[in-house]
């Protein structure tokens, strides 16, 4: 039988928790040697410092997490901008210069810094100075690189907050199981991202994971239920923190030993198998040290070792399972058995004795023998539940956890803080350190609890709220990423429509399916206001290049009808200079209907007019004209071209003996005339027929024109004479 | 966290940097009397210049851009006591020198125009300005197609309000700030920072010296607004304003302590860091607990031209 065997250096096969879980496949793990970010879980501290000095945890429900700013080295941090110039001390109070700031608009971590003249060189002497006319961007964030695991657990998320309102929510038992469930579902996206990470991202990972994975175990599938979880927490031990592989130098000592029964090391291994519930291969190592007995000179003393070796692997493997129901009777006799055995172990090799005591010992639940043979305060508290108190519920760990910190102490890194606290049921604190190590963990970790009615224990419900825009803010300037953002929001019902207020209009669109996610986004939420602000700016970008079809499209969506009143003017203008439609496939390209706005609607009807007079529909060309004066829509220095427009038409009627305008048309172009020769146009109505003079009888052979309307006044009066005898 | 720097290639001291609202383009204005736009290149992810003109007369001391529904504008202010309006060309080639088109120039101020500001473009096409002359004057694009014309709506002395002396005004002279309320649920509001008086809408006491910068930060759905100023006198402070019926209750929640002459002060997109640019060359950035009355702003980090610079400062 091989010592090594692989079961050794593999991560124990996974032992399926209360409730049978989604397939998660531990073994992606193998090989990992050191799970925690820090070295700690593995370090005994010689200086008993006595942690319950500073636990005050059991003072009754006091600071909340968001108010929680644990003593963790490095908030503060330096940047260096790191010029290619180097300054003296006090170059900075005696010159002109400092360095300014500028935030990003939109990312609320990122910045930039310039040196600045703080007055203008034309008011300071002139100086030596040193020139430096960098800018520098800074960012406090990360890049986000983890694209996937936040899309595929933005899809648990929305799930989650789905579960709430089902059915199987209302019933205690099965709510359980569905959070179990959804807790599980983000234990597997957490593994699966890891194995597509780097190894400087694989320690924030697996401390989330430590951390999700325990407290699932102690909040959300209430073990005590089922009396496992000190079953639960040794294999969340030994998947999280696994026992390490041996080193090559325990390894030699071991290959080189005569003896193994006599070698520390194997002893050591042994103990720490036993701490660590890993029976199986506790069991292969003891047999390893079995031998055959060959000779009558070593018969009795190697009998009585080899049937001490049994009789331990037999204890082992008697040990009561806890979830059986006869568990207290089984468990006193089987402790009894262990005791029996101690007592019976009398060898001459004192060390081999005091080995296979040590080993009872563990256990029988021994806490002298338990910590002794630990090596951080987790592997201690994990192995004195298991061993001691197998069947404790969640809310008897506090009161194990005082020996444990006589013994040990605990590094300050957040991760170990986070985990102290949920032994300490103070998951209010424990989540206050959560945010040091992933805005991701904080944030979902606290939705889930607030789901299994801890919000209590945790604070306001604000608090959530403010846990999700933070990790969510960062996501709503990712190219791909910013649509998830603002369904995060969205699940923010205090401050989330505020935040999707104020980041909706910053979101830059390149082309129309972006503009159109982004309008989803504002219509979804009321936003009304941004809505059309977004619509104007698409508006205004179109307008840039010219594009006045489209850019007519965006303001009448966006109501804008200044803006459009502006444009069609605009056209109005082009052709009182140069007497040319110019608006002919734009005004074709939007579509028109009466309730468009009044100025689109008066430039197609005006195009119409063009058109009718073209194709020499004049009946119908002569309606649309009188239309367009009689709405009065284009500025009143236009009626005046509308009026020009009536001549020729006046003209071919009293020719061809055609009534193209009755009398009533007639007094209103009289009334038109006076409104036009008003003095307070009187500027812009002659500065429009001297532009339209230029084209209109000299370029295009029509009649002459001028600023007192003679022409049509003239044509007006042989018209009602030609209406009159048309009457008689 | 990261630091990416560019090379301006200004030929004298920068004054202002402005972001677009998009912060995909950048503004600077410098002494050397040119106005350079930069564009964050997506393929290269540097920052390109687009166009670089000589816009002023004098030092350029500000710079603004107008939001995007205005199309692409900006304002700029200089010692010339002139605002200058700019508008992007798009048929214009790159760093042609003419992609951005002068379209108006604002020359009602009688001193050097030291801060310019566009309102939220909920309240129009509206820019605010503050010159030498300790004069607000308050514009307005009443036609927002329309840039060659701006109508001067409001002219407010900031000096003839409170206790104004000679002294005051000879040693404000050069210390004039505006910065707009950007909250979009209320009237319109602008803080006014000049020497020992802060004016207009907003009074805030208890500066013993010059300030030299006043910012408004984002509302972010809190029930209170809050205002930071730069003094002179070494000090960052952070007052909070509480609406009520009679007008704005007032109060000093944060007063940090720089231990030089500060220079600037910004706050982030959402309200939640405030930088402060001291004398010592150094950029402070202050995080805002949850709970700011009672805790207040914590130091999250000093930004060091230096080299080799190790912070002693005491926060």
């Amino acid at each position: 039988m091989s010592l090594f065997s692989e079961d050794d250096t593999k991560v124990m096969q996974f032992t399926p928790f209360t409730f049978e879980p989604p397939p998660i496949d531990y073994s992606q793990f193998e090989g990992v040697s050191s799970f925690p970010s820090s070295t700690q879980f593995y370090e005994e501290s010689a200086n008993a410092e006595t942690f319950l000095k500073e636990d005050v945890f059991d003072k009754g429900k006091g600071r909340q997490a968001e108010a929680y700013e644990p003593n963790i080295k490095a908030q503060k941090q330096i940047i260096y901008l790191n010029p290619p110039l180097v300054y003296d001390l006090d170059y900075w109070s005696n010159s002109n210069q400092s360095t300014g700031v500028k935030f990003h608009p939109t990312r609320s971590e990122d910045f930039t810094c310039y040196v600045f003249g703080k007055e203008p060189n034309e008011k300071v002497k002139k100086e030596d100075y040193t020139l430096d006319t960098r800018v520098y961007n800074c960012s406090l964030a990360n890049n986000i690189d983890s694209r996937r695991f936040y899309n595929e657990t933005f899809s648990i998320f929305r799930e989650a907050s789905r579960a709430t309102s089902s059915k199987e929510w209302r019933e205690k038992s099965s709510r359980v199981k569905l959070l179990c469930d959804i807790s599980w579902s983000y234990v597997n996206a957490i593994v699966k991202h890891i194995n597509s990470l780097q190894e400087r991202e694989l320690n924030t990972f697996r401390d989330m994971m430590s951390i999700w994975e325990l407290c699932r175990i102690m909040y959300f599938i209430k073990s005590e239920r089922y009396q496992r979880l000190s079953t639960d927490l040794v294999t969340w031990l030994n998947e999280c923190y696994p026992l390490g592989a041996l080193t090559e130098e325990e390894l030699n000592e071991l290959r080189e030993s005569p003896n193994l029964r006599n070698t520390v090391v194997f002893w050591s291994r042994l103990y720490k198998l036993i701490l660590r519930g890993l029976f199986p291969q506790a069991i292969n190592f003891l047999r390893s040290i079995l031998i055959p007995v060959e000779s009558d000179k070593f018969i009795n003393r190697e009998i009585v070792i080899n049937d001490i070796i049994q009789s331990v692997i037999k204890c082992i493997k008697a040990r009561p399972k806890i979830s059986s129901h006869d568990t207290d009777l089984a468990w006193r006799n089987w402790l009894s058995q262990c005791s029996q055995l101690q007592k019976s172990i009398i060898l001459e090799n004192k060390f081999l004795e005091e080995s296979f005591v040590k080993i009872l010992k563990i256990l029988a639940g021994d806490p002298d023998a338990i910590l002794s043979k630990s090596s951080s305060w987790l592997e201690g508290l994990i192995a004195l539940i298991y061993h001691k108190y197998p069947r404790c519920a969640s809310s008897d760990i506090k009161a194990i956890l005082g020996p444990i910190f006589v013994r040990f102490s605990v590094y300050p890194d957040a991760t170990s803080q986070v985990l102290k606290r949920i032994f300490y049921q103070r998951i209010d604190d424990a989540l206050g350190y959560c945010k040091y190590i992933d805005p991701w963990l904080l944030s979902h970790l606290m939705d889930l609890l607030y789901k299994v009615d801890l919000d209590e224990k945790i604070g306001e419900k604000s608090f959530r709220e403010r846990c999700l825009i933070n990790f969510a803010e960062p996501l709503l300037t990712h190219s791909t990423l910013w649509q998830i953002g603002f369904k995060y929001l969205e699940h923010c019902e205090i401050y989330g429509k505020v935040y999707i207020e104020e980041f909706i209009g910053k979101i830059p669109f390149d082309n129309e399916r972006k503009f159109e996610k982004i309008l989803k986004i504002c219509e979804d939420n009321g936003l009304i206001f941004d809505e059309k602000c977004i619509t104007t700016t698409m508006g205004t970008k179109y307008m840039q290049i010219k594009r006045y079809g489209s850019t007519m499209i965006y303001y009448m969506r966006a109501g804008k009808d200044e803006n459009l009143k502006t444009i069609c003017n605009m056209f109005l203008t082009q052709y009182v200079e140069t007497g040319k439609i110019t608006f002919e496939e734009v005004i074709d390209s939007i579509p028109v209907d009466k309730d468009s706005n009044e100025s689109v609607n008066f430039l197609s009807r005006y195009r119409l007019y063009h058109s009718l007079i073209q194709d020499e529909f004049f009946h119908q060309a002569a309606q649309v004209l009188v239309e367009c004066l009689r709405s009065e829509i284009s500025p009143k220095e236009f009626w005046g071209v509308l009026l020009f427009h009536t001549v020729p038409l006046m003209k071919l009627g009293r020719r061809k003996d055609i009534k193209l305008f009755e009398k009533i048309h007639i007094d209103e172009f009289e009334h038109y005339c006076t409104q036009v020769l008003d003095r307070k146009i009187e500027d812009s109505w002659i500065k429009l027929v001297q532009r339209m003079k230029r084209w209109h009888y000299k370029e295009c052979g029509y009649f002459n024109i001028s600023e007192d309307l003679k022409p049509v006044k003239i044509e007006i009066e042989r018209y009602k004479k030609f209406l009159s005898k048309l009457k008689r | 966290m990261s630091v990416q720097p560019f090379d301006s290639l200004h030929d004298d001291l920068i004054h202002d940097v402005a972001y677009d609202f998009y912060g995909k383009r950048l503004v600077t204005c410098s002494s050397d009397q040119k106005l350079k736009v930069w564009e964050m290149s997506p393929d290269t992810n540097n920052w390109e210049q687009i166009d670089s003109w000589k816009a002023h007369e004098c030092s350029v001391l500000k710079v603004a851009w107008a939001h995007p529904e205005f199309g692409q504008v900006i304002a700029s202010c200089s010692f010339d006591r002139s605002i200058r309006i700019w508008e992007e060309q798009e048929h214009e080639p790159k760093n042609s020198g003419k992609r951005w088109f002068e379209k108006a120039r604002l020359v009602d101020s009688r001193g050097s125009v030291q801060d310019v500001e566009f309102a939220p473009n909920f309240w129009g096409l509206r820019l605010a300005s503050i010159a030498a002359d300790g004069v607000l004057r308050i514009y307005e694009a009443l036609e927002v197609s329309n840039l060659a014309h701006w109508t001067l709506m409001d002219e407010v002395n900031v000096h003839l309000s409170r206790n104004s002396n000679t002294t005051t005004l000879k040693e404000a002279e050069g210390s004039y700030c505006l910065s707009w309320c950007p909250s979009r649920y209320q009237s319109p509001m602008i803080v006014i920072g000049c020497g020992k008086e802060n004016n207009t809408k907003v009074i805030l006491d208890g500066h013993q010296d010059l300030i030299h910068d006043v910012a408004w930060a984002p509302n972010m759905g809190r029930s209170y607004h809050l205002i930071a100023t730069a003094s002179k006198d070494h000090r960052v402070r952070i007052y909070k304003l509480l609406d009520n019926k009679d007008g704005f209750a007032i109060e000093l929640i944060s007063e940090l302590n720089h231990n030089t002459e500060v220079w600037k002060v910004k706050w982030n997109v959402t309200g939640t860091i405030l930088s402060s640019a001291g004398d010592d060359g150094k950029v402070r950035l202050w995080k805002a607990s949850n709970k700011i009355e009672s805790e207040g702003f914590k130091c999250m980090g000093i930004v060091c031209n230096d080299r080799q610079s190790s912070d002693t400062m005491e926060i």
